[in-house]
């Protein structure tokens, strides 16, 4: 652990740190909420837009429901989303790099074009295309993010994989007559795992941000459910006058967002030794 | 006489056209024939750009032949379909240039040397283990060697390690591409004199590619001079090396002699 | 007086307590206008030593000599200096010395602005001057290209042209010709020693490469271990070694011995270079150490042309 956080340095440390915390309150949120019930969606009519208080540390929504508690359950479904995106754009991408880069040829032209095709769109505006044409909801948006997301990972991919292609340990596993398969599984799959890290970490943020913004479009998430972005998009009719309705989710999200940037930088710039993290 | 191990007969190597109205480029192996007796060591000798590499790679089965053919221990080597090449593969064994490139950095000894054997079919941990220590020792590295990862290892052991690998499948054909360039003096004298030893105990027949002359001429039988993708010189060691008929092997074996005809020589060849 | 002339040259890196030895006792005389070979294999010491003549150690170095001079002056006040304006430096791989973006001509046209103060036009002839000097048969063409466009021996011709445009006069070329041809290697080889004739330079050849040093050198230095076990004329050094570790050197090499006769090999490892050396540093690994060898550092020994240390008394006939 020691070493970790040494090779992370402080910014990385600290961004660690920060996610390993909002991480342990969305899986604690019953425990650790405030009030549990008003972060499912139980209205409090009778304390709505409190500003904040000793009661509402971060006061309360238009319903009167405590923000700190619609933070922590908003944490669940934002954290759940930006990993199943990045997780789905890993398991479309990922393959169609290694392939593509591994075997090259007419393999690597008709998987590259498909890939541009998907590049070419940008990636919120086939977002909301998709949601719309799908419908709102966690799994519709989660989706809609993952399908404009995974050719960055398969172009990633396949430029490793390029690169590894020609060092001579992988020729000469070639020579020695181990199969296709188990040269990509055992040389070169460990061997981009490390990048491939690195670029989910910084992308965890953008991820989560794009769920946002779907959720802000009302394309995502639906109410009574908690989210940051639909949260903030209902503080905006509010804000300036009552600020901590919009503010609590919106520079949450802003925080969880550059501690992944810094946490994914922090460990793209460690590079000593080669990959023992990778395995 | 028995037939050779290895023959080669008007090989032709051509790589992809660069782009869609580009001409082919020249041939990379143009015409090559050659013959390596069961037990003998073949010296190849060329410098780059002289077609060397890629009669290797053709050889390995790594680039597509345009014509000619390669004879494997009796097998039309060019003619195998995949499948069973494979399994044939195990009769080529190969030690390339620089052991820290090819022995991949993230595996331990035991699981390199595991790794062709593996490739060949299913073989039970323990005695995979038990292999790789004895062709390990063979080869001059203690069995405890087998825990440690190619990077704790000096450019003489990782060396020794390659050639176990290169040997565990017991090939008859051991192919050394410039196994010696990049080692100091005294560690290159102990790989030449291990690929003796094992030459001798293995009954192994070599193909010793380098631009060494000095240990082409220690280690080889006969000797093939290349460049430009042909041959063209071959003989026995001491014919090529004391009485070369063509000038450019003259040009070869003489440095160390006549440096002033050097640069005499590439005035010429500019005019 | 030589030109370079180093006594006892030390450099260490790492903690006071456990230091990193590089170079431990490095001895190197260089007469003006020679060529002089500096041989050892990887860890000697030897790359260490010609990037201290440059002044490109790095800060975390620590640099002690006894004598440690270049054209009388103390290297290590002015080393920073020197370098560029009378030391220049050839490298293995020409290609990566070269800039992959600019045309030669403006490489050439930089080294030549900053040393020279000749107005443009001049530069320009200059350039080709120097070009044509290194053997290059069509200057003009050599300045308009990039240098991928080039082969590696053009490329290194091209370097060397560019040493000599900065006007130096000592030349540190560390294995020039390791990342050539064999062919190509003995006409850069050949084109240094007309240069070192034509233009009074004075070389330093860095090689592990008995060859090169037979081919080309004037005289050599035989490092092992970080130390200087050997120097003298190189016919000298090649025909009639004094230290053991030069004698194993040259009997390990393969034409020492009939084709299919076992070559001669060191045993054992050079010393960690954390490793704390008392008497010989090649002792461990000698044929002939003595008790001694292993306790007191080996005296100095000189036979007029030739000076070697060791414990072992020179016998004659």
């Amino acid at each position: 652990m020691r070493d970790l956080l040494k090779r992370l340095g402080w910014a990385g440390s600290i961004s660690l740190f920060i996610i390993i915390f909002v991480a342990l309150l969305a899986i604690f949120a019953p425990a650790v909420a405030p009030f549990p019930a008003q972060g499912l969606g139980a209205p409090n009519i009778a304390d709505k837009l409190t500003p904040p208080s000793a009661e509402y540390w971060l006061g309360t929504d238009h319903l009167g429901r405590d923000m700190v508690s619609r933070v922590i359950y908003g944490a669940r479904v934002s954290l759940t989303t930006g990993l199943l995106i990045v997780a789905l754009s890993l398991v479309i991408g990922l393959p169609i790099g290694l392939l593509a880069g591994y075997f090259g040829g007419w393999i690597d032209d008709a998987l590259m074009r498909v890939t541009d095709v998907f590049l070419a769109f940008p990636a919120l505006l086939l977002a909301v295309l998709m949601a719309a044409a799908m419908g709102p909801g966690m799994v519709n948006a989660t989706v809609a993010v993952a399908v404009t997301w995974w050719p960055w990972y398969a172009r990633l991919a396949r430029a490793e994989v390029l690169v590894l292609r020609g060092q001579p340990y992988i020729e000469a596993a070639r020579v020695m007559g181990v199969s296709h398969g188990t040269i990509i599984l055992r040389h070169i799959l460990p061997s981009t795992s490390r990048p491939l890290a690195v670029q989910a970490a910084l992308d965890f943020g953008p991820a989560l941000l794009t769920a946002s913004a779907l959720s802000f479009l009302g394309l995502g998430i639906l109410p009574p459910t908690a989210d940051w972005g639909q949260m903030v998009n209902a503080g905006r009719a509010f804000f300036p006058l009552r600020w901590w309705y919009a503010a609590a989710p919106g520079v949450t999200i802003f925080v969880l967002a550059l501690a992944f940037s810094v946490l994914g930088d922090a460990l793209r710039g460690d590079d000593g030794g080669q990959g023992d993290v990778a395995r | 006489m028995d037939e050779p191990l290895l023959q080669i007969r008007d090989l032709v190597v051509r790589y992809r056209r660069t782009g869609l109205f580009s001409a082919p480029p020249p041939p990379a192996v143009n015409a090559v024939s050659l013959e390596l007796p069961t037990g003998s060591t073949l010296g190849l000798v060329g410098e780059s750009g002289s077609g060397k590499s890629s009669l290797l790679r053709a050889i390995l089965r790594l680039v597509p032949v345009e014509s000619g053919t390669i004879r494997l221990d009796g097998d039309d080597w060019l003619a195998l379909p995949e499948q069973s090449l494979r399994e044939r593969r195990r009769a080529i064994g190969v030690v390339a240039q620089n052991p820290f490139l090819s022995l991949s950095p993230r595996l331990s000894i035991a699981e390199i040397l595991a790794e062709p054997m593996t490739a060949q079919g299913r073989v039970p941990a323990q005695e995979s283990r038990e292999r790789a220590a004895e062709m390990l020792e063979r080869c001059g590295l203690p069995g405890t060697f087998l825990d440690r990862r190619a990077r704790e290892l000096s450019g003489g052991q990782a060396q020794r390690v390659a050639i176990a690998r290169a040997l565990i499948l017991q090939p008859k054909l051991l192919i050394l591409d410039e196994p010696t360039s990049a080692l100091d003096i005294s560690v290159q004298a102990q790989i030449l004199n291990l690929l003796a030893d094992l030459k001798q105990e293995l009954g192994l027949s070599m193909l010793f590619v380098t631009h060494n002359l000095k240990v082409v001429r220690h280690v080889s039988d006969k000797i093939v001079v290349m460049r430009g993708g042909r041959v063209v010189e071959a003989g026995s060691t001491e014919q090529i090396s004391l009485a070369p008929t063509e000038a450019y092997t003259r040009q070869l074996m003489g440095y160390g002699r006549n440096l002033s005809g050097a640069e005499a020589a590439l005035c010429r060849n500019r005019h | 007086m030589s030109l370079v002339e180093i006594k006892g040259l030390s450099i260490r890196f790492g903690s006071l307590h456990n230091p990193i030895h590089a170079v431990r006792r490095v001895d190197l005389s260089i007469e003006r206008g020679t060529i002089h070979g500096l041989i050892g294999e990887s860890g000697c010491g030897k790359t260490i030593s010609g990037m201290a003549l440059l002044g490109l150690l790095p800060q975390s170095a620590r640099v002690s000599a006894d004598a440690f001079r270049f054209d009388g002056l103390n290297l290590l006040d002015v080393a920073k200096s020197l370098r560029g304006r009378r030391i220049a430096m050839i490298s293995q791989d020409p290609a990566a010395a070269l800039n992959p973006v600019l045309r030669i001509g403006r490489q050439m046209d930089d080294v030549l602005k900053s040393h020279s103060g000749l107005p443009r036009f001049q530069r320009r002839a200059a350039a080709e001057e120097l070009l044509a000097a290194t053997g290059l048969a069509d200057p003009r063409r050599v300045l308009k290209s990039y240098a991928h466009q080039l082969s590696g021996g053009m490329q290194q011709r091209v370097v060397i042209a560019q040493a000599l445009a900065t006007g130096a006069d000592f030349i540190i070329a560390d294995e020039p010709t390791t990342a050539l041809d064999v062919t190509v290697g003995a006409q850069v080889l050949a084109l240094l020693k007309r240069l070192v004739q034509e233009r009074a330079l004075t070389v330093l050849m860095i090689t592990h490469d008995m060859d090169v040093v037979a081919e080309c050198c004037d005289s050599a230095t035989v490092l092992y271990a970080g130390h200087t076990v050997e120097a003298g004329r190189t016919d000298e050094l090649l025909a009639a070694p004094r230290h053991p570790y030069t004698q194993a050197l040259l009997a390990a090499l393969p034409d020492a011995v009939a084709k299919g006769e076992r070559l001669a090999s060191i045993e054992g490892h050079i010393p960690s270079p954390f490793a704390v050396i008392e008497g010989c540093p090649f002792a461990p690994r000698c044929a002939s150490a003595m008790a001694v060898c292993r306790q007191a550092k080996p005296p100095e020994r000189d036979d007029g042309n030739h000076c070697w240390t060791c414990h072992l008394e020179p016998h004659h006939g």
